[in-house]
């Protein structure tokens, strides 16, 4: 009883599925395994002559219960492609796996047993060596095989690699992630294309020559408007090379340029949402949605933007300031001195590594000897 | 302090009261009187063991306390350092003999100029401490020739007979002079060596390292260790 | 070569014999050419090599760090300056002073020669300050007077508190400002000259008077060995490692810098240690040594005369005796017998006899050499030893 429900249940759940995953699967499913009673026919005459022991006459109910369970099972309402679609097996590959852009290992096949080949192609020969084999290396140097892992394998994420740090030069993206926005609206597809991915190539001259005007709150975008929401919705694949061209100098001066009055434009949240992305995009910050929702305007976004740039190292402020240049009885290693450098600067290394090659014992590491053991003990690591 | 100052005469008084009663009873018991006490306590024995300073660590009190600013020299008893050149071994030239010379005839002066010159002359000898008595060189010079020719004879004659000491005495001269002058005849210093060695070996291990010791000790005076 | 061999004076006068005196373990001067340092090469055999060493394998590592990276060697410029050494001194000269033969034979880049040079300008600015402050000192003493200013022990003493420390092996890779030296091949000192004895080579067992001494041997009047040189244990070794390098920074002074600034170097760093002469003494009959000297010197014959006593008859006495010449007193000693008390008398106006100083300044003749010295007074000179 409790089988059957759980089977329907599985059933419901399988159709929920996109078709696709499941489409792949060749294999019979477990629920179309499960649906054949395994009484066979056979055994069911095995079974009456205790019936008729048991009833006089002609017995009642069917001659196999179970069999005659399944009954409303195999009276589904659902279409007949439906039922299809579910019928053969489920793939087990998780979807990430199935989705990859990463050319996989195959699975497993086996060839054709000798027998069989040679009953459907009576001119099949056995090989007796490897000669004119393809040659195809093991499981573990799958990715150093070329056309498995390439640059196009490696992982490209949505927002700029290059972080910004400059806090002018992340007004000036702001101002045109602003600007875009705006042009967006006016053009009417900024409800549809504010979950997209915006064309990242988009001429940034061309939007920062845009006038925003403000007024209460509200900006109303001056210039060529169509123009760049023509170039952030075009699917056009350019060169990112030009994503982010501005010197800090270069962003002065722009900043100058323009009065403050855009940075009061009110925030509405798609617009944040919108603009919080395309900062993103552009400059690799990424303001935390716990801060977001406080930014009511431009200010308060460029505020959570804007970092101050880490303080220096004490080892790179002396460096900068060239502390040690003029003292000649201080040296400044690039790297830590090491044991291995001490032993080096005193002459002893020489001495050692001879020793140690003398006796076949490894220069540095452990060589074949596996590493304390007694030490996982210790950390309970075993 | 100040009771034991007030008690001193009740002790006098009652001494002859003591007498009498030890005279009376005859008993060899004397209970005194006046206990004087003893050093039972650490606070009493300190009293007692603290002793005023010498004199020659005090400043002088002759004059008046603000009178003279004092120096007070007195180093502890040590040896002599090589490095004060006695007068005697000083150059002719050097400065500090004729600073000491000049020193010396001032004071003869004042000294010759106090008491008579008969005193002074006798006074010269009798400051000097007194000589040791040790075994030194006197030179005689009363051997001639045929002295030594005798002496070389009898020692040749029987070397056990006449031996260094003997000699001496006979020629009226130091052992050292004997040993130079006659030595004895090879055989007979071999003999000597041999009896020594046997004597030697007769030594026990306490009275062998007791000489070793006593020549270690030697060694270390010599180098100035000791 | 002249040697003064009195011995031989009776018969074949002042004839030299062939290989008598060879100065000691004089090693013959190699030109091997080495680009150690740019400048010790001359540039036309540097074309020649490189056109020799371009097929060639990379050449064996250098037995020492090259000069060229002295400048780099913080320890080196720390060393510079802990010494207050002239600008003139370059680091590079600093770097060969720390290079001992012993870790690269190349005279051309060993300190050998610095340090011979700075040995000589050290045993004579000792020798002329010990002449002059104690000019009654004994041969004997003296020549230990000077190698405690001067020996290698003490050089390394001196050193160590320089801050010099030594590599643990010498090569190319190792920081120049270490002493680069190894022990346990027999090297060649030649920082010690002297003439082989012909007693020597012969074998034989010969007197070694003081005299000869002063004329044959070396400046520590230590005899010269003929041309096996002799085994030295690690600890000496070690301390002439060391002392090579003070000799070698006082010879590069004086290089670089001249007379005056190594004589003022010597004066404060080396005769500025304290040295008590009066511990280097070992008598053997004081008693009778000091009646030889009054006999020669015509005082009265020493008498020794018990000034004071304590604890005759106890376990632990002790006498003060005096040593009297005449009326005037010579020394007094202390001891726990009457005759220990007496050769400590005898031993102690001996002392006062060879320990006597002119004075704590004393002038020596290389204070002429300065600009508007003061004229020349002479200093007292000894009669000699009491022998």
């Amino acid at each position: 009883m409790a089988r059957i429900t759980r089977m329907r249940r599985l059933q419901s759940l399988q159709l929920a599925i996109p078709s696709q995953c499941a489409a792949a699967a060749a294999r019979p499913s477990f629920a179309a395994a499960r649906a054949i009673s395994t009484s066979s026919p056979a055994q069911s005459k095995n079974t009456d002559w205790i019936r008729g022991k048991l009833w006089k006459g002609e017995a009642p109910g069917p001659a196999d219960p179970y069999t005659q369970r399944m009954e409303p099972e195999a009276q589904s309402n659902l279409p007949e492609e439906a039922l299809d679609s579910s019928r053969p097996g489920r793939d087990k590959t998780p979807a990430a796996v199935r989705e990859s852009r990463l050319a996989l290992p195959g699975r497993r096949t086996e060839a054709a047993a000798e027998k069989e080949l040679q009953a459907s192609d009576p001119t099949y020969v056995p090989a007796a060596d490897a000669e004119g084999l393809e040659e195809v290396g093991t499981l573990s140097t799958w990715w150093e095989q070329p056309g498995h892992w390439g640059e196009e394998s490696e992982f490209k994420g949505f927002g700029s690699a290059v972080k910004v740090v400059d806090k002018e030069v992340l007004e000036v993206h702001l101002r045109r992630a602003v600007v875009e926005a705006l042009a967006l609206k006016q053009a009417g597809v900024f409800s549809e294309w504010a979950t997209k991915k915006w064309s990242e190539g988009g001429e940034l001259d061309e939007a920062l020559a845009a006038q925003v005007e403000v007024q209460d709150g509200k900006a109303t975008l001056k210039g060529d408007a169509s123009a760049i929401a023509e170039a952030l919705t075009s699917e056009v694949e350019e060169a990112e090379s030009s994503a982010t061209g501005v010197t800090v100098e270069e962003a002065r001066e722009m900043l100058k340029s323009w009065d403050s009055s855009w940075k009061n434009i009110a925030l509405d949240n798609p617009l944040r949402f919108a603009l919080r992305k395309r900062l993103y995009q552009l400059t690799g910050v990424l303001i935390p949605d716990a801060k977001l929702a406080a930014a009511n305007t431009i200010k308060h976004i460029l505020t959570l933007a804007a970092r101050d740039p880490k303080p220096l190292k004490l080892a790179q402020v002396l460096e900068k300031r060239n502390a040690f240049g003029d003292l000649a009885n201080v040296t400044v290693h690039e790297r830590r001195v090491g044991p291995i450098d001490k032993e080096v600067a005193v002459g002893r290394w020489k001495v050692i590594e001879e020793e140690l090659k003398k006796r076949d014992l490894p220069v540095t590491g452990y060589g074949d000897a596996p590493r304390n053991k007694e030490r996982d003990w210790l950390t309970g690591k075993i | 302090m100040d009771l034991r100052t007030l008690l001193q005469p009740a002790t006098q008084l009652l001494a002859p009261l003591r007498h009498l009663s030890s005279s009376s009873s005859s008993s060899s018991v004397l209970l005194p009187l006046i206990a004087t006490r003893g050093h039972k306590t650490t606070a009493r024995t300190k009293r007692s063991l603290k002793m005023a300073p010498h004199d020659s660590f005090l400043p002088s009190r002759s004059a008046a306390f603000p009178a003279a600013d004092q120096i007070i020299y007195n180093p502890p008893a040590s040896e002599a350092s090589p490095e004060h050149t006695p007068f005697l071994f000083l150059p002719r030239n050097d400065p500090r003999r004729l600073a000491i010379m000049r020193l010396r005839n001032t004071s003869q002066l004042s000294t010759s100029a106090s008491s008579s010159a008969g005193a002074d002359a006798a006074a010269g000898d009798g400051e000097l401490p007194p000589e040791m008595r040790y075994k030194r060189r006197q030179p005689k010079y009363n051997l001639t020739k045929e002295h030594i020719d005798e002496m070389r004879r009898l020692r040749a004659e029987d070397p056990l007979t006449w031996s260094v000491q003997r000699l001496a005495r006979k020629f009226e001269c130091s052992t050292v002079f004997v040993q130079m002058a006659a030595p004895a005849p090879e055989e007979h210093l071999r003999w000597l060596r041999a009896k020594m060695e046997r004597k030697k070996e007769r030594w026990g291990p306490i009275r062998t390292a007791a000489r070793e010791d006593r020549k270690r000790r030697a060694e270390m005076l010599y180098r100035g260790e000791l | 070569m002249k040697r003064i061999r009195p011995s031989r004076w009776s018969g074949q006068l002042l004839q030299a014999r062939r290989g008598a005196g060879i100065p000691a373990a004089r090693t013959p001067l190699c030109l091997a050419i080495r680009c150690q340092s740019t400048s010790s090469v001359p540039a036309s055999d540097s074309s020649t090599l490189d056109s020799s060493s371009s097929a060639s394998p990379p050449p064996p590592p250098l037995p020492a760090p090259s000069f060229d990276r002295a400048p780099q060697s913080a320890k080196l410029a720390a060393l510079h300056a802990r010494l207050s050494l002239s600008k003139k001194i370059p680091l590079q000269t600093l770097a060969r002073a720390l290079v001992t033969p012993s870790a690269d034979a190349n005279p051309n880049f060993n300190n050998a020669n610095l340090a011979y040079l700075g040995s000589t300008i050290i045993n004579f600015h000792v020798y002329e300050y010990l002449v002059c402050k104690w000019p009654r000192l004994p041969m004997a003493i003296l020549y230990e007077a000077l190698r405690a200013y001067a020996g290698d022990e003490s050089l390394q003493q001196i050193a160590r508190r320089w801050g010099v420390e030594a590599a643990a092996a010498p090569g190319e890779e190792v920081d120049p400002g270490l002493l680069q030296w190894k022990a346990g091949e027999g090297h060649v000192v030649n920082t010690r000259w002297g003439y082989i004895r012909s007693e020597a080579a012969k074998g034989k067992a010969w007197r070694r008077g003081l005299s000869s001494r002063v004329v044959l041997d070396s400046d520590f009047g230590d005899q010269v060995s003929s041309s096996d040189p002799e085994r030295l244990e690690y600890n000496a070794l070690q301390s002439e490692a060391f002392g090579s390098v003070v000799q070698a920074v006082i010879g590069a002074i004086y290089t670089h810098c001249g007379r005056d600034e190594a004589k003022a170097f010597v004066k404060s760093h080396i005769l500025s240690r304290e040295l008590d002469p009066s511990k280097l003494f070992q008598f053997k009959l004081p008693t009778r040594e000091l009646a030889m000297l009054c006999a020669r010197e015509g005082f009265e014959p020493p008498i020794a005369r018990l000034e004071s006593e304590t604890g005759r008859l106890s376990r632990t006495p002790v006498y003060v005796v005096g040593i009297y010449s005449g009326k005037e007193k010579l020394g007094e000693g202390a001891g726990a017998s009457l005759d220990v008390a007496r050769r400590k008398a005898s031993m102690a106006s001996l002392k006062a006899w060879y320990l006597y100083s002119p004075g704590n300044k004393v002038r020596v003749p290389s204070d002429m050499m300065e600009q508007g010295a003061k004229p020349w007074t002479a200093p007292h000179i000894d009669i000699g030893e009491i022998i």
